[in-house]
């Protein structure tokens, strides 16, 4: 997964994902692309929100164990 | 000056001891109906409780803030818990120092301590519409320099988790907000980080605009605020409702949450932070709630994406049947329509036949016409011609026929040397048996009947 995804970002392209979908025009050809982005989005979304994420626990750790 | 007009004439002055004179004070004090369970407003100022009772002074101050009037007033432990309680529930403040308040009381004279203000009852509506006007004048002024909405505009992240935690660090209030946050049923993981700040006093303002500075200093590290109150059942919230705090809070680019309130007052913060929450602990639940709200609605997207791909191709799979049972009724149609087509054509046929039969009966007779008037033009020469043919003709089947003739002659003497009348004729005979010549004697059997041909006749034996 690029780094460039937040999960708001995510959340963002599932829904563009869905408004695709919606359309008239969507295209048989994209369904199993769009189901496994989908799927991807989501084990992202889980990833932010269940694990603890190193780096930023990291960050954040140094941050407040700095002397003031 | 009764008394002083008496010591002009030579009378001993009438001098009374200082516990007389206070005791005069005093009993002045008492009788004054001015004086006794009169409504006093003022400004509460070094508030101390001391051995259950509360002891403060009261002051009022004029607009540039000296101090014009000055008192002290006790309120004794008989009614103290009683005045508390009421002044709490109401106000959702301890009474405490800084606040203005209305005092129903009397005023004593003490022979040692001198004049006091004796605390008997409160009108906590007075504070309340005081700490009302205050926060008015806040919020008007943050209206007029444009900052008022700025933070409610700030966008909360779809999932909060970074969370910077502004509060102090052993109170009760901030152990609720984490024991909340990390013990969450779900299992969401956040990251708060406490930045200690004194939360009640005189120093509030000052040391939660400290922490918030810091927080700014990373801004990129936090999804948001929280600023939470110490906790306990008294807390002294007048240091919140304070214009710079406000203006920091309503400034600042992330979203803050605070949980500081009280169920029946709000702070200035309530009103400008980004979401406001009564309780830590509700600061804590709106977190996960977010969170949670936010997973669902990933989760609701990706069964639209699998239910809307399965419904889909379902969908295409019934389109696909139904040509398949459409397609051989099409082809029956398509068929049926061909024939009749091809017998209306053939029905034509004979028509067109004979159409064209006495089209073409017609041309022959006009070409017979035609020729036999050419015919009987070009006769003459024909029957010349023709003559002459038959005579060349006469003439070639003759010659044919004498070659012929003589090629026939000769044939027949070769013939005639190759008979077997000629072999029989120098004697010699043909066996038979049954129709059938005889090359072999040992082929005959005894008693067979045998035909032997001669030149002339023949002659039946029988073996022996």
């Amino acid at each position: 997964m690029n780094d460039q995804l937040s999960y708001g970002n995510a959340i963002a392209e599932l829904e563009n994902i869905v408004a695709k979908m919606q359309r008239d025009d969507c295209d048989i050809d994209n369904l199993a692309g769009y189901t496994s982005r989908a799927l991807e989005l989501l084990k992202y979304c889980k990833e932010k929100l269940f694990t603890t994420d190193q780096e930023v626990k990291k960050c954040l750790e140094a941050l407040s164990s700095k002397p003031e | 000056m009764a008394m002083g007009d008496q010591g002009l004439f030579g009378m001993a002055p009438a001098a009374m001891t200082l516990t007389q004179f206070t005791m005069a004070i005093g009993d002045a004090v008492r009788r004054n109906p001015l004086l006794q369970r009169a409504w006093v407003v003022a400004e509460l100022s070094d508030v101390r409780v001391s051995g259950g009772h509360c002891y403060m002074e009261l002051v009022e101050k004029n607009q540039s803030g000296q101090t014009v009037a000055k008192m002290r007033a006790t309120i004794w432990q008989s009614t103290f818990s009683m005045i508390r309680q009421k002044f709490y529930a109401a106000t959702g403040r301890d009474i405490m120092t800084g606040l203005k308040v209305m005092l129903n009381g009397s005023a004593n004279h003490h022979a040692v301590y001198g004049l006091s203000f004796s605390v008997n009852d409160i009108d906590p509506n007075y504070t309340l519409g005081d700490m009302e006007r205050l926060r008015r004048e806040i919020l008007d002024r943050l209206n007029r320099e444009g900052v008022l909405g700025q933070n409610k505009m700030r966008r909360m992240p779809e999932a909060p988790q970074r969370i910077a935690v502004i509060s102090a660090a052993g109170a009760a209030g901030y152990g609720d907000f984490m024991n909340h946050l990390v013990a969450n049923l779900e299992g969401f993981v956040f990251y708060p980080v406490l930045f200690p700040a004194v939360m009640q006093g005189d120093r509030t303002s000052l040391s939660v605009r400290e922490a918030l500075y810091k927080v700014a200093q990373n801004l990129d590290k936090w999804d948001c605020v929280a600023i939470l109150r110490g906790g306990g059942a008294t807390t002294d919230l007048n240091g919140f409702d304070d214009y710079e705090l406000a203006r920091a809070v309503a400034t600042f680019p992330i979203p803050v949450v605070v949980g500081i309130g009280h169920e029946r007052d709000r702070t200035v913060l309530d009103e400008i932070a980004h979401t406001r929450q009564k309780t830590p602990t509700a600061v804590a639940a709106f977190f996960v709630d977010s969170v949670r709200a936010s997973y669902e609605r990933a989760l609701s997207l990706v069964d639209f994406v699998s239910r809307y791909t399965t419904d889909r191709l379902s969908g295409e799979m019934r389109r696909l049947t139904n040509c398949e049972a459409l397609i051989p009724a099409l082809v029956d149609v398509r068929l049926s329509s061909a024939r009749s087509l091809l017998e209306r054509e053939i029905s034509r046929i004979p028509v067109l036949v004979s159409s064209r039969i006495s089209q073409a009966g017609a041309k022959l007779d006009m070409t017979g016409r035609l020729l036999s008037a050419l015919a009987s033009r070009g006769s003459q020469r024909a029957s010349e011609r023709l003559d002459e043919l038959t005579g060349r003709l006469i003439t070639a089947a003759d010659t044919a026929m004498k070659r012929n003739v003589a090629r026939l002659d000769s044939l027949a003497g070769m013939i005639g040397a190759l008979s077997p009348d000629n072999t029989l004729k120098r004697g010699y005979s043909i066996t038979r048996v049954n129709g059938k010549a005889v090359t072999d004697a040992s082929s005959l059997k005894k008693g067979e009947r045998i035909t032997t041909r001669l030149y002339h006749g023949e002659v039946e034996s029988e073996v022996v």
